[in-house]
């Protein structure tokens, strides 16, 4: 049954096309009513129709009302360049739309214009009957967007006019580009710090990058290869006077097989490589029938220069492996494999990331992952095994040995909940994985919410060695809770308080250990705020060890709190200060350290002299009689010279002054004072080893292959 | 008078007398390193004085290992313990005659050993010991990957080319694995090109007993400042004022020029999200919102808004900080 109502009461429909409507009458259509209430026209064209829709006809009152206004047809548009599909080489082509005869002139503030849904009305130019578009900044090689929306006299817009063309750099190559960052310093002392420095260091580094793309082709090249020199002295392993290969990776990916080569990052899983293991060598991934895999080699340690250039060419000094993994179910359930396999003979075990040396063997992971409800509840489960000689050099030989992890995740109600056991046997290893801790399992709880502007977390860990329960061997257990309450105001500084405690103890201790029986428990609290243009912190932290044999008791009190200020482009400076205070409970000695430091940058010429330094202080002090303390200073000032050479490159001139001192109670016998005075010259330039593609703009018809290109599709109005 | 041919007959007699009476005879054996760990590598060094002879040395806890010895030199053997205690250690036998050597070595479990680092390695972002870096790149930082044995406290030190950066006080526990890191402030500095090295060194501070010990030299990790620069140019925001209550009508953004700027960036963000609503380009240091973008803000709601300068190659030259204001309907 049709009805007619009054309207007046509706005025969010008015609003919106601002007609004064009165009266409408309705049709019933299925569950509700609609209607054409009316047409609004300027200059002959229908700017605006207006329907209504009513889902209830029995109370007014409470009826939902829907009302839109329909946007009414843009004006004719002849011609459109780049055309709808087109292809432009070149990153800054000119957009010029051209209206058709009929249409009527438009003028600025008629119609708005956006790139991908960034809006560039700032940049358009209007000259009857074109409409011109040349943006200032260039457009990344790919397929871009442009909508043109105009806008009636009444402000109301109308329908949108969009379309799509590609931007490529070459005809064969959709981008293009290999470019060299060229840094060059040297510095020469006339007043070196000590006699033994060099009095002159150099330096050239060469950072190439490349990048070349043609889907389902892309290939890219990230690298630095450096020369550095000194008179005298060595430079702790660094190849000098020579060029070497710093780091590089090479990647040539064609759909979705990739190949790497240099300095790349391995993935199995959490056991096999503790996530990610970054080093150099070879790695080819992909996809096969839903299943990605992932086959690699790699050098155990980092490595720089060209002899090991590709990172597998020493065969006592790889690792090789490969992973499959498949989803199921979407991302319900996800399989992983891997298989790591190698040997590490001669590396040293310090301040590198191989395993220890002579350590060789097979590793085999297996894990399961599991995502449901939009991952509100998730879990993973982990089984390797290894079979592997620790120490090549002893008499033991190969041990085979276990290791499973399982970890559980959920959110209900807003509470993050986490369940994580972990069990690596005695003998477990994996080269990819240098840092795992064997012989060791731990239960990991904890819980952790959001209550409005307050975040609570909660903890408890437990862990235990000898998982076998050898009896030849100690078995030590760590049990302990730790509690975190965080305060976060929006404006406000934010605090944190944290406290933790563990526990140990030991059974079944052979003579001759001693038994390890101490608890640890920490409290720290931090304040911290943050603002535009300045911010400041303040951490505060006490400790307290106390062992029933063994090592003496200890308690350790640390206050740290630092300010950075930058008030403006040529102002930044960032005093910091740090204070420890450590006694020894069974004798009572403290000791105090203290470390303020002190860095700022001023642009006392902007953009032409800068200040920058450095400075910090250290002081031990174990009595008032008994102290050591150091202070170093680096003050620098710098000329650019950018503008000399008219931007062409950014040499720049330095002078830095160096002083140390050190102090000690008894008196230090060697020489406490140094300074030094060097002159420094930088030089920065980029080169361009392939034309500029971006200079010069050209359409050209549709290239074949060109899928993906956008199809001239309407956008919503913005 | 004898010649000096005679004379060096003589001497030579007289040290083939002295080598025979020390004949048959080793003179020392050490393990290393001492404590040991259950399952490491020990490293055993037995040292003869005498003529070449075969020798069973006697690790302690059941095993043995027959050595060659040749004439004045030493042997090392690689032994593994896989139990802990207190063991002694010997050297004897067959053609070395003489008395037998020992040493004493105490093996540890991770958990029980005495406080020190095992392994320590320095790592960037990248996961390497070495980075290359622009000029005045902000947050660069150094990990240290820490394993160590027994509990204690940790004393060291961050230094860049020599100069204290920051103290670390750390209690460990459990013999495990620990990642520390470089403060924020102050930072690694980043304004000189070149190499510079970062060390994490382990320092005694009062009480030696507080020491940690390390099996080698302080690890060192290397970055490289190129000259170029990293941090944009700063962009003054103008208005709306940092905070302000409504925008003027039409609503107008304006911010200080910056030379070398081809275009600007604005974008504009709903409170606590990441991703713009709006964004939009301009090559003037401001920007007139046009009234159809006004519907995608809401009345009484707080929004961010950053300007970023863009050169002719679209790379970002400058920045401003993140502004503030909240959207006031057109009355």
């Amino acid at each position: 049954m049709n009805q007619e109502f009054t309207l007046s009461v509706f005025t969010g429909l008015r609003s919106i096309c601002r007609q004064p409507l009165q009266h409408v009458f309705l049709h019933r259509i299925g569950l509700g009513y609609f209607c054409r209430i009316g047409v609004r026209y300027a200059a002959g064209v229908p700017v605006c129709v207006f329907v209504l829709q009513i889902f209830s006809s029995a109370a007014l009152a409470q009826a939902q009302v829907v009302a839109t206004a329909v946007p009414a047809r843009p004006p004719a548009i002849a011609e459109l360049s780049p055309g709808p599909n087109g292809v432009v080489l070149g990153r800054s082509p000119t957009i010029i739309a051209t209206l058709a005869p009929e249409a009527p002139a438009i003028t600025p503030g008629q119609v708005v214009a956006a790139i991908d849904n960034i809006d560039v009305t700032a940049q358009i130019e209007i000259s009857h009957p074109q409409i011109q578009l040349h943006l200032a900044s260039a457009l990344s090689p790919g397929v871009h967007q442009v909508t043109l929306t105009f806008i009636d006299p009444s402000g109301q817009p109308l329908e949108p006019v969009s379309w799509s063309f590609a931007v490529r750099d070459y005809e064969v190559l959709r981008e293009g580009s290999l470019g060299a960052d060229f840094t060059w310093n040297s510095e020469y002392a006339p007043q070196r710090l000590q006699s033994s420095d060099p009095n002159w260091t150099a330096s050239a580094n060469f950072h190439l990058l490349g990048k070349a793309v043609e889907e389902p082709f892309e290939a890219t090249w990230d690298g630095n290869l450096r020369w550095i020199d000194q008179e005298k002295g060595q430079l702790g392993g660094i190849p000098q006077g020579e060029m070497s290969l710093v780091n590089g990776l090479l990647g040539v990916r064609y759909d979705k097989q990739k190949f790497q080569m240099g300095d790349l990052s391995v993935t199995g899983s959490s056991l096999t490589t503790a996530g990610s293991f970054a080093r150099r060598g070879l790695k080819l991934m992909g996809e096969v029938f839903g299943t990605q895999f992932n086959v690699f080699g790699v050098r155990p340690e980092p490595v720089t220069g060209f002899v090991h250039v590709d990172g597998v060419n020493h065969s006592d000094n790889r690792i090789e492996g490969g992973s499959l993994s498949r989803a199921f179910f979407g991302e319900a359930l996800r399989l992983t494999g891997v298989v790591i396999n190698g040997k590490s003979q001669n590396t040293p075990a310090f301040n590198i990331g191989s395993a220890a040396s002579g350590t060789e063997g097979t590793t085999y992971g297996l894990q399961l992952a599991s995502q449901l409800f939009d991952g509100k509840l998730r879990g993973e489960a982990e089984w390797a095994l290894s079979d592997a000689d620790l120490a090549l050099g002893d008499d033991i030989g190969r041990q085979r040995d276990q290791a499973w992890r399982m970890k559980i995740g959920a959110m209900p109600f807003g509470v993050n909940l986490g369940a994580e056991f972990q069990r690596i046997g005695r003998d477990f290893t994996s080269l990819a994985n240098p840092t795992v801790v064997r012989d060791r399992e731990s239960v990991l709880l904890n819980a952790g919410t959001v209550l409005g502007y307050t975040g609570w977390n909660l903890a408890y860990n437990w862990g235990r060695d000898n998982v076998r329960n050898d009896q030849d061997l100690p078995r030590v257990a760590q049990r302990g809770p730790t509690a975190n309450f965080s305060l976060m105001i929006p404006g406000y500084p934010v605090l944190n308080l944290t406290y933790a405690r563990s526990a140990q103890d030991s059974q079944h201790v052979p003579l001759g250990v001693t038994p390890m029986q101490a608890v640890t428990d920490s409290v720290m609290g931090g304040i911290s705020y943050s603002r535009p243009l300045w911010n400041a912190f303040f951490n505060s932290g006490f400790t307290r060890q106390a062992f029933e044999k063994g090592p003496d008791d200890t308690e350790s009190a640390n206050f740290s709190l630092g300010f950075t200020l930058n008030p403006s482009p040529s102002f930044n400076i960032g005093p910091s200060y740090a204070l420890n205070r450590q006694r020894n409970r069974a004798d009572g000695m403290v000791t105090l350290t203290h470390v303020p430091t002190l860095t700022a940058t001023v642009a006392l010429v902007p953009g032409a002299l800068i200040l920058n330094s450095q400075l910090s202080f250290y002081e031990t002090r174990v009595s008032s009689t008994n102290y050591t303390s150091t202070f170093a200073e680096l003050l620098r000032v710098s000329w650019l010279m950018k503008d000399l050479v008219k931007g062409y490159a950014e040499p720049a001139l330095s002078l830095r002054f160096n002083y140390n001192r050190t102090q000690a109670s008894p008196y230090l016998p060697t020489n406490p004072q140094e300074w030094g005075i060097f002159v420094v010259f930088d030089l920065f330039a980029k080169f361009p080893l392939l034309p500029l593609p971006w200079q010069q703009t050209r359409v050209i018809p549709g290239l074949p292959g060109q899928t993906g290109l956008g199809t001239g599709k309407n956008l919503p109005s913005p | 008078m004898l010649n000096r041919q005679s004379r060096l007959s003589i001497v030579f007699f007289l040290l083939c007398l002295l080598v025979e009476s020390k004949a048959h005879a080793l003179s020392s054996i050490i393990a290393m390193p001492s404590p040991a760990l259950v399952g490491a590598p020990v490293t055993v060094t037995v040292t003869n004085s005498a003529v070449g002879c075969n020798a069973t040395i006697i690790f302690g806890d059941g095993t043995s290992a027959v050595i060659t010895l040749p004439p004045f030199s030493s042997r090392t053997v690689t032994h593994s313990y896989r139990r802990a205690g207190f063991f002694t250690l010997s050297a004897s036998g067959g053609g070395c005659g003489g008395a037998p050597v020992g040493t004493s070595l105490t093996v540890n479990t991770i958990t029980t050993a005495p406080f020190s680092l095992t392994r320590v390695e320095l790592r960037f972002e990248n996961g390497r010991g070495e980075i290359t870096v622009p000029k005045d790149y902000q947050g660069l930082k150094v990990f240290a990957d820490v394993l160590f044995t027994g509990s204690g406290l940790l004393t060291a030190a961050w230094e860049v080319d020599g100069r204290t950066l920051s103290i670390i006080h750390e209690y460990l526990t459990f013999g495990s694995r620990k990642v520390l890191t470089t403060p924020d402030l102050p930072p690694l500095p980043t304004f000189e090109p070149g190499l510079h090295t970062v060390r994490f060194g382990q320092i005694g501070i009062g009480d030696p007993s507080l020491r940690t010990t390390s099996p080698g030299p302080d690890p060192i990790a290397y970055y490289y400042v190129e000259a170029r620069s990293a941090v944009p140019l700063r962009i003054d925001l103008l208005s709306p004022t940092d905070g302000a209550t409504r925008p003027e009508f039409p609503v107008t953004f304006r911010w200080r020029e910056i030379q070398g700027v081809a275009s600007y960036r604005i974008e504009i963000f709903a409170e606590g999200k990441i991703e713009p609503i709006f964004a939009a380009l301009s090559r003037k240091p401001s920007y007139t919102l046009p009234e159809i973008y006004h519907r995608r803000f809401t009345a009484g709601s707080r929004y961010a808004w950053q300007v970023k300068g863009l050169d002719q190659k679209a790379s970002e030259v400058a920045k401003s900080e993140v502004g503030q204001f909240t959207w006031q309907s057109k009355p």
